[in-house]
């Protein structure tokens, strides 16, 4: 379970988050929606412990991330894949080196066992016959997908998606969409997905939460939060946030 | 006045800002060094690259300076002095000075803007919060390896480098001007002393470091894009010119009076 108990988070003399409230139950798909710059990314960062708040906890798994010791703050976070926005593959290696990066510096799995699992982990994101390819030989719906094979090949208990389908064209992001809502079935994991794509949130989501001027303005699910007839989410609803 | 003096007090902040940044990097990358064993094919990698593919360059550029320097200490000494003292000149020249200094400023070029834009490109393109977010440390993943190789392998490029420019000094010498190559190499051995070696090597030691160091700090402090990857990549080669130079100065002065 991922908690946010009133969290505040500045940058200089700007404010992102402003007591932040967030449960995250286990098993659960929860997406957090909001317009460009309400914090949805901050919040995510803040789980990794990439960030630390001003004020207020962030708990994972009963565990206080801003208090944990470097040392477990590196196993709270092999427990964690994230599908990064521009999906951060390291483009000085092979789509094969990227998702056996994690297994290669945390594990002692042969090379056998590595080349095993990269190559279920690209099934499971319906890619084949990409192993060799560089980053930069890929579509950006490839990139993301090599990106979620990477997160997953540690086989975490919670996946973080930072913007899952931005930069991509209507088909594709609806293919990642699905993707991700299928892994989410398969793997029985907790997922968080950070977007602005209200169609990708009420379609794949179990809960919405609704960001507004860095709080939680709303959290239900998709059908509840569209019913909703506060002025915000209306508003949200039909882009005009 | 009031203009000037917030004018230097605002660069004198920011210098002990980077210094004190710096040390951090410093400090980090030392204490990533009981990890040696994890990161073992980065720095392997590292140590090739800085290396073995700065031979190439390094000794290129070697070989003329060494007919250079060959060319204008037979002119300065003409008539005073004997000509085998040439030799003598040369590998001195080359081992105390030209070699480290001269190609460590070289490989700010080569090697630390290298390392400031692809740490960079990293930096922006979220790849470095890829690796923290997968519990890899990018001080021990990227400034470690490349600190290592920087103080382990400028001290081996260096000693080719002498050697070609010697090489080099002693085609000039007997070709161009007249001294022969029993003379040439009676003025290296007459010269000869394990403590200019040294030097030689611990400056190289010490340029690797600076930078190898302000190359990672720089790409590691990137912000805003291919703009700040070539400003980072600019920072590293103006700021390790210029401490490899002031360095040349403090290193010689107190090799050569207390070693």
């Amino acid at each position: 379970m991922i908690e946010f108990k009133d969290v505040y988070k500045s940058f200089d003399d700007k404010h992102v988050l402003r007591g932040i409230n967030l449960t995250v139950n286990d098993g659960e798909l929860i997406s957090i929606l909001g317009p460009s710059g309400c914090g949805k990314s901050v919040t995510l960062k803040h789980i990794i412990g990439i960030l630390q708040p001003d004020r207020g906890e962030v708990w994972v798994d009963g565990r206080l991330v801003p208090k944990l010791s470097r040392h477990e703050l590196q196993e709270l976070r092999k427990n964690i894949g994230v599908l990064f926005q521009s999906a951060a593959l390291f483009d000085s290696m092979s789509v094969k080196e990227n998702v056996a990066f994690m297994l290669r510096m945390h594990t002692k799995m042969t090379e056998a066992e590595i080349a095993d699992r990269v190559a279920e982990c690209l099934q499971q994101v319906e890619l084949r016959g990409v192993e060799e390819l560089e980053p930069d030989e890929l579509s950006g719906g490839m990139r993301k997908r090599v990106g979620l094979a990477r997160a997953i090949a540690m086989k975490p208990n919670y996946i973080l998606y930072d913007e899952p389908t931005t930069g991509l064209d209507p088909k594709t992001a609806i293919i990642i969409g699905d993707l991700v809502a299928r892994l989410q079935r398969q793997l029985r994991i907790t997922s968080i997905v950070v977007t602005h794509d209200v169609k990708l949130a009420t379609d794949i989501s179990d809960r919405i939460a609704l960001f507004h001027e860095g709080k939680v303005a709303a959290v239900d699910a998709p059908k509840e939060i569209s019913k909703g007839d506060g002025e915000l989410i209306r508003k949200f609803m039909e882009g005009q946030l | 006045m009031k203009k000037i003096i917030l004018f230097y007090g605002r660069i004198g902040a920011n210098f002990f800002v980077h210094f004190y940044r710096v040390s951090y990097y410093l400090g980090a990358a030392f204490g990533q060094l009981r990890h040696l064993h994890f990161y073992r094919r980065q720095i392997i990698e590292q140590m090739y690259r800085v290396g073995i593919g700065s031979l190439p360059l390094v000794m290129g550029l070697s070989l003329f300076t060494g007919l250079a320097t060959t060319i204008q200490t037979a002119y300065q000494i003409a008539a005073y002095v004997p000509r085998y003292i040439v030799g003598s000149i040369v590998f001195q020249s080359q081992m105390l000075e030209l070699g480290p200094t001269l190609m460590a400023l070289v490989l700010a070029g080569r090697v630390g803007a290298g390392i400031a834009s692809e740490i960079g490109t990293m930096k922006v393109s979220e790849q470095v919060d890829a690796l923290t977010s997968m519990g890899v440390d990018p001080v021990g993943y990227l400034v470690m390896p490349r600190l290592v190789a920087g103080v382990t392998m400028f001290p081996l490029v260096i000693i080719f480098a002498v050697l070609v420019a010697v090489v080099g000094g002693h085609y000039a010498a007997t070709t161009m001007m007249g001294v022969s190559t029993a003379d040439f190499v009676r003025g290296m051995k007459e010269v000869f002393r394990f403590k200019d070696v040294w030097v030689g090597l611990i400056k190289a030691t010490i340029y690797g470091g600076i930078i190898t160091l302000l190359g990672s700090y720089l790409g590691m402090e990137t912000e805003q894009g291919a703009k700040g990857v070539g400003r980072a990549a600019t920072a590293t080669v103006v700021s390790s010119s210029s401490f490899i130079l002031i360095m040349d100065y403090i290193l010689t002065r107190t090799l050569l009076k207390f070693y």
